[in-house]
């Protein structure tokens, strides 16, 4: 097996006296997506700050594999407002050493297959819709080809068909790079949709609630299986059904 | 149309001074038959060009220093509490000195050409200070952050993250600055002897020629309109196209 690209050891976390991530240990395995769930301010855009480098645990060991390079996408779409769609996901690319007109390319390539393109591309954040932000947001994480994706509900403020593809685009984008991704959202049958392994998170401070691998890959998924699996991972969350420990998740 | 009201406001304007003249007469207010041949007499005898030439450097270099020195300073400020609530009262102050003293002030201390720059320096930059350091004040913390996440390395963070920000609060303040450092470099011309279209009312007001007088001020009126129209509104539709809802396509 090989080693995992993310590992969380004993993570604890807090925002001044406010506890927000404790005992934290999980191992993020190459290859796989995998979805953190949880109630709002259970800390998950805290484990994804920690992931990208933005954070330090309070206490704790976090492991990120040698040359690791990841991609983040945040709750906000935190686009530069006075730069236009296209150079927003070029903006991403800026620690590359690529030629000016490479990353512009990447960027309008990687955007139009978000379902951006045209005038689109030349618009500024204000002139864009909720969803438009997003998806920019969306194209510029995934133009850096990180080796570790991670999202921050990035789905949220798109309707389903569209959400449905992206969903199949940042699946298609893990398989063909062998990437990584760790995604946040607050619904469950867009886990099972998307991801290969789930992790519920308890109320704040954050402690690992329940960990499922879940069967099959998600493309093969029918929506009766779905749909179980949401209402599975659902009644997990709410407590309704025992928890099943895992040897690398949980507290310690 | 907008042309249109334009031009008769100018009309008007006009209009006035005329009526003015004919009420008062040329020693007061010198018609605008007289002021135009004064105008055309200085520019055969080539005194505008240099007078021109000499306030540009003055309010240029004086801008210039008050811009770098403001926008460091205010940058620092906005970045580091102790350091605004330090400066913070300074610039108070020196915004609260009159132009004409420290006009005053910069004769005893330097004279000629470094006493008008000075006196531009000090009085544009307290204002371009202050709005560096409500730009340092606002920075998206957000925006850095993002940007941190990808790596970005630090000329991409001055161009593209924080450079846009500060520019957008520095510019109305640099342009306002603009302006005011060619009006505070004729006054100081005019006390301090250094040449530019100052020394030239100074000299008109010794002969107490009313109408050069105003050929002067017809000069530096036309000056700013022309520096306003050919590079400030243009930089400023160039710095803003992104706050425009049709991102300036339609401008």
């Amino acid at each position: 097996m090989t080693a995992p690209i993310l590992s969380f050891d004993n993570v604890a976390f807090r925002y001044g006296d406010m506890p927000v991530l404790d005992g934290i240990s999980i191992d993020i395995p190459r290859g796989a997506i995998t979805c953190l769930m949880g109630p709002s301010g259970c800390g998950k855009s805290t484990l994804i700050a920690m992931a990208a480098g933005l954070l330090t645990p309070e206490s704790g060991v976090l492991r990120r594999a040698d040359g690791c390079r990841t991609a983040p996408m945040f709750q906000d779409p935190l686009l530069l407002p006075w730069r236009d769609a296209l150079s927003n996901v070029a903006f991403g690319l800026k620690a590359e050493p690529i030629p000016a007109a490479e990353r512009v390319e990447r960027a309008r390539t990687v955007l139009e297959e978000t379902g951006l393109s045209g005038a689109e591309l030349a618009k500024f954040p204000h002139q864009l819709s909720g969803g438009m932000r997003q998806r920019v947001a969306l194209a510029r994480a995934l133009a850096v080809a990180p080796d570790l994706l991670l999202l921050d509900e990035p789905f949220r403020a798109l309707d389903p068909p569209l959400a449905r593809r992206m969903h199949a685009r940042v699946r298609r984008v893990i398989e063909e790079r062998h990437a990584t991704a760790l995604i946040v959202t607050h619904d469950a049958r867009e886990a099972v949709r998307i991801a290969d392994r789930v992790v519920l998170l308890s109320a704040a401070p954050g402690r690992i609630r329940a960990f499922r691998e879940l069967p099959d890959r998600p493309e093969t998924r029918t929506a009766a299986e779905i749909a179980e699996l949401a209402e599975e991972l659902d009644a997990l969350a709410d407590g309704e059904l025992p928890v099943r420990p895992h040897p690398r998740v949980g507290q310690k | 149309m907008k042309r249109l009201y334009g031009a008769l406001g100018i009309l008007l304007l006009l209009g006035l001074w005329e009526l003015g003249h004919r009420a008062y007469g040329a020693l007061v207010l010198p018609g605008l038959d007289d002021t135009a041949r004064a105008l055309l007499r200085l520019a055969r005898e080539g005194e505008i060009g240099p007078a021109l030439a000499a306030t540009a450097l003055h309010a240029g270099a004086g801008w210039l220093a008050g811009a770098v020195i403001g926008t460091l300073a205010g940058t620092a400020s906005g970045l580091r509490d102790g350091l605004r609530r330090m400066l913070h009262p300074v610039a108070i102050i020196l915004l609260g000195v009159p132009a004409i003293a420290w006009v005053v002030l910069a004769l005893l201390w330097f004279g000629g050409d470094r006493a008008v720059i000075f006196t531009v320096a000090i009085a544009t930059g307290p204002i371009v200070f202050a709005a560096a350091v409500q730009g340092a004040r606002s920075l998206d913390g957000g925006l850095a952050r993002m940007a941190r996440a990808f790596q970005a390395p630090p000329s991409a963070m001055v161009f593209d993250v924080y450079g846009p920000h500060m520019l957008g609060h520095l510019f109305p303040a640099l342009a306002t600055g603009f302006a005011m450092s060619w009006k505070v470099a004729v006054m100081a011309e005019l006390l301090s002897g250094a040449g530019g279209i100052g020394d030239g009312i100074a000299g008109a007001r010794a002969r107490v020629d009313t109408a050069e007088t105003m050929a002067w001020v017809v000069v530096i009126v036309t000056a700013l309109i022309l520096l306003d129209h050919m590079l400030l509104r243009h930089l400023r539709r160039k710095l803003e196209r992104w706050r425009d809802d049709d991102g300036g396509a339609q401008k």
